[in-house]
């Protein structure tokens, strides 16, 4: 039954993902919904929410102007709300209703954007897809919509893509990646998905880098790598050697120009084959995973596997996009894992092969979210080795 | 933006009769952090034994799945998540009675709830041949549940459909008793409460309550109680269900906290079982207690009072202003027509009082006024109120009659000098939307 939640809860709906790329951006965020999908984001995605002042809001959406047709209600609502602040732009969002009566969110955006000359982006949400889906979607259209032409680049500067907590989780870590960037020498113009405002978005044109955190933020970066000719790096600098070679590795894409896939440029030494493990995860965040239990703590096989939708380039043979539970279940079953690394509330499926517990919002919603996780740099070494020991340290 | 005031004239000519008439219905909503109650699938899933099978898009089923998890319902729920396809062809109606009897076999339930979704109104689902299909394959009762949002302002408003729910799975009964049923709350009535000893004084009579049942077998014994006590309008559709399936009576007693609408309500039970009960100790308790409250925390001490708390916030304002408490805000979403009489009340005796619609899209910027009060009775009232002493008072517990006013005075008085992390709090509850 591939299509029944049984153990694990339905995961980050495309909304969601959606609002939480433009959670911080000064915009009116309007979910075409009856309240339910917008709650679902508000209260169980984005824990940004409990005593921000961004504008997210439900249309409010009833039976009877889905049944009838009317948008007029809709656009009225909005346009009385942009009269009444000072927010930047609009973005119409859809959920399942709008999908099952066609509603025309691009006719809406233009009747919105040309009674108020405000900037109207609109996603087709379906309340089916996934978060990244969504998230993607919004950074493309931040990429496409709010950067300012490039003119000079600023030197040793990064634009941080792709950071939402619903993939890199609650406990600021934007400041810590900013601060862990830093110390490598370079500053930060912004980090979409994080808390940057809309005019240093604007700015990430000037960028000589773009650091890719989640595999949402991975369409924006090629769209800027082609537009402004900015190179990215996809990774998340988790353990003592992407510590170590984090600066390297972005000094050289800086001067070549040309986009990696990994942060650790060393080739990766599976010779000390101290174990094998599956992690369950975003692809971006998965990897850079790999990447420390390898060259951490000498893995030798190690296989990433995802809910959400996979980027080929970023694969290696051997990782997996998932299905459903039962096509976690059945991986970890026939194959020969020390350990998992993934959600706590993957554990039913994974039999008694140890977990490292790795919460996703995006999988487990506010149930772990307040759990204080540090994995940037040397501190995610120190935590994953907390759960090897004495197994499996070098 | 300047969060919009609501004037006590405008909510007394609101016309709108269907649940729930809402404060600012044409708008954008606002959903603030606080703005959610017990949800639809927990209670739904109060039928003793029961597990539900949620058809609908995968988000739509996420909160209600993580509030399973985090309130354990969770191994009683089961998401079916459809697909653009599924929803073209309709091609999951074919798959439910399969995927129900899977249910079934894993769990052991004695009863399935199938829960349907706003895109299968639209959609026109025919979930009634599909409920008898199951029920004839399985041999086991299931009903039919919506979770629709987009007919909250009808009559079949999700809150009040789902307890007609939850009733129909009570079976007509030959013979009953003098038993009374309590209708509309999600936990049984507080047993601190006076009122057991009261409806006792004069016949034996059992005071049932669905929570008070662990087997689904058990449960059916409320179908042979002579009266149901409603005492919160969510519960009307489920007493009208029960009056014309099981000739089940019932009685509208609003839960109210005004010691007068107390003696009302007392008086109304009266007439209405041809009984006389001794009230005069737990009224002058309550009385002592107001007295009590006001001497220790002083005659200037003020409260907001919001819509999540265990209250028709209206209602509990007049309370609070009728003892001497100051009220100078109110947040609500919305008001019963039963209110309007408590709204007119404050209209003349509190009218500098301030009426806040929690889901008005200028709340979002509401925290920024700084709003002051010394308590918050309820999470959004404490929300809207940084630095209130805030009694969530919510729906978990049901205070009833005068030990209602008495508790929730004991509970003010208590988180007086308590540190408090309203985050924590709220988060802590798990509140549904």
């Amino acid at each position: 039954m591939d299509n029944i939640s049984v153990f694990l809860p339905p995961f980050s709906p495309d909304y969601s993902g959606f609002c939480s790329a433009l959670f911080s951006l000064d915009g009116i965020l309007v979910i075409h919904d009856a309240g339910g999908c917008t709650g679902n984001f508000t209260a169980y995605d984005e824990p940004r929410w409990f005593g921000s002042s961004s504008h997210v809001y439900s249309s409010g959406l009833r039976e009877i102007d889905a049944v009838i047709g009317d948008d007029q209600f809709f656009i009225e609502k909005i346009n009385k709300i942009v009269r009444e602040s000072d927010n930047r732009f609009v973005a119409l969002i859809g959920s399942p209703v709008p999908t099952v009566i066609g509603t025309d969110f691009k006719a809406l955006a233009h009747i919105i954007r040309t009674s108020t000359k405000v900037p109207v982006i609109t996603f087709d949400a379906n309340g089916i897809d996934y978060y990244d889906v969504g998230a993607s979607s919004a950074f493309l259209a931040i990429a496409k919509n709010f950067i300012l032409e490039s003119g000079e680049k600023i030197k040793n500067s990064v634009n941080i893509i792709g950071a939402t907590p619903l993939d890199l989780g609650n406990n600021d870590p934007e400041r810590s990646l900013c601060s862990f960037i830093n110390d490598a020498g370079y500053t930060v113009i912004s980090c979409w998905g994080g808390n940057s405002k809309i005019d240093a978005i604007m700015q990430s044109g000037k960028a000589e880098l773009n650091l890719v955190v989640s595999r949402s933020g991975l369409a924006a970066a090629r769209y800027m790598e082609e537009k402004y000719g900015i190179p990215y790096v996809t990774g998340v600098p988790i353990g003592e050697s992407a510590a170590k070679f984090f600066s390297v590795t972005i000094s050289e894409c800086i001067k070549d120009s040309k986009s990696r896939i990994r942060l650790n440029n060393l080739d990766l030494d599976k010779s000390k084959n101290n174990g094998t493990a599956c992690i369950v995860a975003d692809q971006v965040i998965g990897n850079s995973l790999r990447e420390c239990l390898i060259s951490d703590f000498g893995f030798s096989d190690v296989i990433v596997c995802s809910f959400f939708e996979m980027d080929s380039t970023l694969s290696i043979p051997g990782d997996v996009h998932l299905n459903s539970e039962d096509g976690l279940e059945n991986l970890i079953s026939s194959g020969s894992f020390d350990v998992i690394v993934g959600d706590p509330l993957i554990q039913p499926l994974i039999g008694d092969v140890k977990l490292i517990p790795f919460p996703h919002i995006a999988i487990s919603s506010r149930i772990f979210w307040n759990d204080s996780l540090q994995y940037f740099g040397i501190e995610g070494s120190k935590y994953l080795k907390k759960y090897l020991n004495p197994y499996h340290v070098t | 933006m300047e969060a919009e005031i609501i004037s006590l004239d405008d909510i007394l000519v609101s016309k709108e009769s269907v649940h729930p008439p809402g404060l600012s219905p044409d708008c954008l909503h606002y959903c603030p952090p606080t703005s959610a109650g017990w949800g639809i699938v927990r209670v739904a899933l109060l039928v003793p034994e029961s597990a539900m099978l949620f058809v609908s898009p995968s988000g739509c089923a996420r909160h209600a799945a993580i509030a399973g998890i985090h309130l354990g319902f969770w191994d009683r729920f089961f998401c079916y998540r459809l697909s653009e396809t599924d929803i073209v062809s309709g091609a999951y109606m074919d798959n439910i009675p399969r995927v129900s009897e899977e249910i079934l076999r894993r769990t052991g339930m004695k009863a399935l709830i199938i829960c349907s979704t706003c895109i299968d109104d639209l959609l026109g689902s025919d979930y009634d041949n599909l409920v008898a299909e199951i029920e004839r394959k399985t041999g086991i009762p299931v009903r039919l549940c919506r979770m629709d949002p987009i007919c909250m302002h009808t009559p079949n408003a999700p809150p009040l459909k789902v307890q007609e729910t939850v009733y129909k799975f009570l079976q007509p009964s030959a013979k009953h008793d003098d038993s009374i049923n309590i209708l509309g709350n999600f936990a049984s009535i507080d047993e601190t409460s006076e009122f057991y000893e009261v409806l006792c004084q004069t016949k034996d009579r059992e005071i049932r309550h669905i929570t008070n049942y662990s087997s689904y077998e058990e449960f059916q014994v409320m179908a042979t109680s002579s009266y149901n006590l409603l005492i919160k309008p969510a519960g009307i559709l489920a007493a009208q269900d029960l009056k014309n399936r099981l000739n089940i009576p019932w009685i509208s007693a609003y839960h109210s906290y005004g010691i007068e609408r107390i003696d009302g309500m007392y008086h109304m039970f009266e007439k209405t079982f041809n009984e006389s009960f001794e009230l005069d100790d737990y009224r002058d308790e309550a009385i002592d207690t107001t007295k009590w409250f006001t001497d220790v925390h002083g005659e200037s001490v003020s409260v907001a009072v919001g819509s999540t708390a265990n209250a028709a916030p209206f209602e509990l304002a007049r309370t609070f202003v009728e003892i001497g408490i100051d009220v100078p805000y109110i947040f609500a979403d919305a008001v019963q027509e039963w209110e309007k009489t408590h709204v007119q009340w404050l209209k003349k005796h509190n009218p500098s009082m301030k009426v806040f619609s929690s889901s008005h899209p200028k709340m979002a910027d509401a925290r920024d006024m700084q709003l002051h009060t010394d308590y918050a009775i309820g999470f959004d009232a404490g929300y809207y109120c940084p630095g209130a002493k805030t009694v969530p008072w919510g729906l978990e517990k049901q205070p009833f009659g005068y030990s209602g006013l008495i508790s929730l005075l004991h509970e003010m008085d208590a988180v007086t000098d308590v540190p408090q992390d309203f985050k924590s709090m709220v988060y802590a509850s798990g509140l549904v939307i």
